[in-house]
């Protein structure tokens, strides 16, 4: 069990048989568990069938069964875990909303405007908006509920997200618009107040959310109870009328993956907030159930020490590189659910067009850079990675394609919350990155000279001060062309092999319609009604 | 038998004492940094390093037993770490459900093995006792993670008959939670019943070839007198130690079958509190089940010297 926006399933089925490059005795190798594929059957990679989004006109009432993977604290400012973020994205708001496609919808807040080149932003805040014991939301709310989660006071996942915002830098201009003073420009700093943590609480929030919660959202939470789930009705004062459709709502926690798609199949749930490729094997044909598919920025970066032997080299982390066959691996780990990547973290879901040749696997030419790097025979190497998702087949996976290059990998399958104690510090690492809706999140948390979570401390003067504009332009043509000039830096140097970019899937019940995927597995049931 | 409950039930309390420290020094060791945990990966240092000492993780583990120790008499078993919520009640409940379906499947398991062990023993080789034997071995082999997803396909969805989902909804009569608990039970009874079984078996079978079966045979009695006045009861004792023994087991144990039919009992709640290092509430759920297991050795026990003249007084004689 872990916290990760992106879910908490330990990988304990093997994927489907078989890629180009791989055989299946391989694959099994990283597995920890048959019984899954021996319940379900083992389908191969083919066409996934996948539902469009709403039809019709919305109908209200009715309630709806939502299962999600486990929850810890529902605590908003603490807050890591899927299943504590679903619950409380029910309860409270964000300022604005970004969509599947990455615009930005207006929720709390209904305009922004940037000022001194995108060091200033002032949000205008919707009039009219009630937290659920008929307080008015306003200025103070919004101020309050920023210094707290920045407020070095008060440890909160959300201040490692925003490091350019700071207490003091957020002001109340007048009862309906704030004003945000960053410490230097950041142009896309709206899509920073929609991280998990920003839900607006009222100004005089001292914590206990579980006992008292309270919010501006579409559902009231009536009972959460620790490992089972929250119960919701359907807040009659929304400001949005006439949503939400639903008159009451119920989430599950489940600490497993399987055990939630048997409850999705035996009708016990209707909807399925997220769940792996794998795990979606036994419902992919069932016709009553209906696979929702959003492109995401979810990576694994694959991060090779640069202040170390042998990573040390350029070349020899080149050849790494050069050893796999990327398309292959989104055929066997991913059932063709992701998009080949090119050693960068600019996935093409952002509107950053990215030009760069695309890395090809080349076994003779990696030999060739090893040679020269003064590898002839290649090299032992210790590869480090938890179990989580498909990571361990990844990593076994990376064991078979990185041999013929002469470098024998000895993998290291961790339990999750130990790999994370020393994940920055291992030679050689495969980490799960989730998507931030903004590509310059990604590279200055993991690439930044100085960044906490560089994992294979690199350092390079281009590529930061690359960095630093691409984060303040607010233009999107231009922040493509820096994009690309970053993205070519990160392919030649490759401080980490970044092979795809997973897309999301979420399930549902037919009749249920108005649910759409989410880059984030954020879960939006405002809009979701029920077709009796 | 008052002299021997006495001295037992000390023993009970010196055990849970002894318990205590070790799981809280043996939790201490645990790997990862609870802040961090609860925070995530992505959270920064400085914020991991400010939780932990608002949670009080960075201070020694004497100075945090002795706290405890001092809570727990007062009846304050402390807050969990991840759950922000106070463990005494949320452990309370949670092993009062883990009871509910552990004393569900003894109640179904111990009859049954017991009767077919004895059915069995009574025609050593013969097709009920061979066929039982292998398929009781086959299935008792599968994980119940096999055989409950299993029962979930057959009896949940392609039937339809049963609720898969083992928590029934709130205020239900007892009729509901029967029937929500009928398919983790039977996944209980498909794991346990082989050995449960066999053991059976094969002390009848080494009771009835034993010289006072044999005495009792010849002096005249019946057959069902010999059966339940002198082979049963010698049979069951080994039994009985085996059921007190595992009876901590069932109740702590049982992760995956709560896990797969969404049961949230003390097993699932211990196996999230050691993950995510939340000592309070490992320690609480820890300190239940060696209660419940001290418990069920001191029932076995008892039950033993009822059945075996020769422990209770044994002792008091010499």
């Amino acid at each position: 069990m872990e916290k990760r926006t992106d879910g908490s399933f330990p990988a304990t089925t093997p994927p489907g048989p078989t890629a180009e490059g791989a055989t299946r005795r391989q694959f099994l190798a990283g597995a920890s568990s048959l019984a899954l594929g021996v319940a379900f059957g083992l389908a191969g990679a083919a066409a996934w069938p996948v539902a469009a989004s709403a039809q019709g006109t919305p109908r209200r009432g009715g309630s709806l069964k939502i299962a999600v993977p486990a929850a810890t604290s529902i605590d908003p400012v603490r807050l890591n875990s899927s299943g504590g973020i679903a619950i409380v994205q029910q309860v409270a708001e964000y300022l604005v909303y970004a969509e599947p496609d990455l615009t930005l919808r207006p929720v709390l807040a209904t305009s922004w405007e940037p000022s001194e080149g995108g060091k200033v932003w002032t949000f205008a805040l919707r009039r009219g908006v009630k937290f659920h014991d008929g307080r008015p939301l306003t200025a103070d709310d919004v101020v309050a509920t920023f210094q707290r989660l920045v407020d070095p006071a008060n440890a909160s996942p959300a201040a490692g997200a925003m490091p350019f915002l700071k207490k003091e830098g957020v002001a109340k201009v007048d009862d309906h618009t704030v004003r945000f003073t960053l410490d230097r420009p950041i142009g896309t700093f709206p899509y920073f107040t929609h991280t998990y943590n920003c839900v607006i609480l009222p100004a005089d929030y001292a914590g206990n959310f579980a006992e008292k919660p309270i919010g501006t959202g579409p559902f009231k939470l009536v009972s959460y109870r620790p490992q089972e789930g929250a119960k919701f009705e359907r807040n009659a004062d929304y400001w949005d009328q006439p949503k939400p459709y639903l008159d009451r709502l119920e989430i599950q926690t489940f600490e497993s993956p399987q055990p939630m798609v048997l409850a999705l199949q035996s009708g016990d749930v209707q909807v399925v907030q997220q769940l792996s490729y794998i795990d979606a094997q036994g419902i992919r044909n069932d016709p009553n159930i209906a696979l929702i598919q959003a492109d995401a920025a979810d990576h694994r970066q694959l991060c090779m020490r640069t202040d170390m032997k042998p990573f040390d080299d350029k070349r020899v982390r080149q050849a790494v590189a050069l050893c796999f066959d990327r398309p292959a691996m989104v055929r066997g780990l991913l059932g063709g659910l992701a998009d080949v990547a090119n050693d960068h973290p600019i996935a093409p879901i952002y509107p950053e067009k990215i030009e760069l040749a695309q890395r090809q696997a080349n076994i003779a030419q990696a030999r060739q850079l090893l040679a020269d790097a003064g590898y002839p025979q290649g090299f032992p190497i210790d590869l480090y990675t938890h179990q989580y998702l498909e990571l361990p087949q990844y990593a076994a996976l990376a064991q078979q394609m990185l041999a013929p290059a002469g470098i024998k990998v000895n993998l290291k399958v961790e339990p999750t919350n130990l790999y994370y104690n020393h994940w920055t510090e291992v030679g050689f690492g495969l980490t799960d990155w989730t998507s931030r809706p903004v590509a310059a999140q990604i590279l200055a948390q993991s690439f930044r000279g100085d960044a906490e979570w560089n994992a294979a401390h690199w350092k390079n003067e281009a590529f930061d001060t690359l960095l630093a504009r691409f984060e303040a332009e607010p233009d999107v043509a231009q922040r493509g062309k820096l994009g690309s000039e970053m993205a070519a830096i990160l392919n030649d140097e490759v401080p980490a092999v970044i092979a795809y970019f997973n897309k999301n899937l979420r399930a549902a019940r037919t009749g249920v319609k108005g649910l759409t995927g989410s880059m984030s597995n954020y879960l939006d049931m405002a809009q979701t009604w029920l077709d009796a | 038998m008052l002299r021997f409950l006495g001295r037992r039930v000390l023993l009970v309390l010196v055990t849970l004492a002894v318990a205590s420290i070790l799981i809280f020094a043996i939790t201490n060791v645990l790997p990862g940094d609870v802040g961090r945990i609860i925070l995530g990966p992505f959270a920064p240092q400085d914020a991991v390093e400010r939780l932990n000492a608002e949670l009080g993780a960075d201070r020694p583990l004497a100075v945090r037993y002795a706290e405890w120790l001092a809570g727990v008499v007062r009846g304050d078993w402390g807050r969990s770490y991840a759950f922000d919520t106070a463990v005494l009640p949320l452990v309370a409940e949670r092993l009062g459900r883990s009871l509910l379906l552990a004393g569900s499947g003894l109640a179904v398991l111990v009859p049954l093995a017991v009767a077919a062990g004895v059915a069995a023993a009574r025609r050593e080789g013969g097709l009920f006792d061979r066929v039982l034997s292998i398929v009781g071995l086959a299935v008792g082999a599968l994980p119940e993670f096999v055989t409950g997803v299993f029962l979930i396909l057959v009896f949940g969805i392609w039937l339809g008959w049963l609720p898969i989902q083992a928590l029934p909804p709130e205020g239900a009569g007892p009729l509901t939670v029967a029937a929500h608990l009928v398919l983790p039970v039977g996944c209980l009874v498909l794991l346990l019943f082989a050995y449960l079984f066999r053991m059976t078996r094969a002390s009848m079978i080494e009771a009835l070839a034993s010289d006072y079966t044999r005495t009792a045979v010849l002096k005249g009695l019946p057959q069902r007198t010999v059966i339940r006045r002198h082979v049963l009861r010698n049979a069951l004792l080994p039994t009985i130690t085996v059921i007190g023994a595992q009876i901590g087991w069932l109740v702590g144990g049982l992760v995956v079958v709560e896990t797969l039919f969404k049961y949230p009992g003390i097993g699932s709640l211990i196996h999230f509190a050691a993950t995510n290092k939340d000592i309070p509430l490992l320690v609480g759920c820890s300190l239940a089940i060696t209660f419940v297991f001290a418990l069920g050795n001191l029932a076995a026990d008892l039950l033993y010297a009822a059945l075996n003249p020769r422990v209770r007084h044994g002792r008091n004689a010499h």
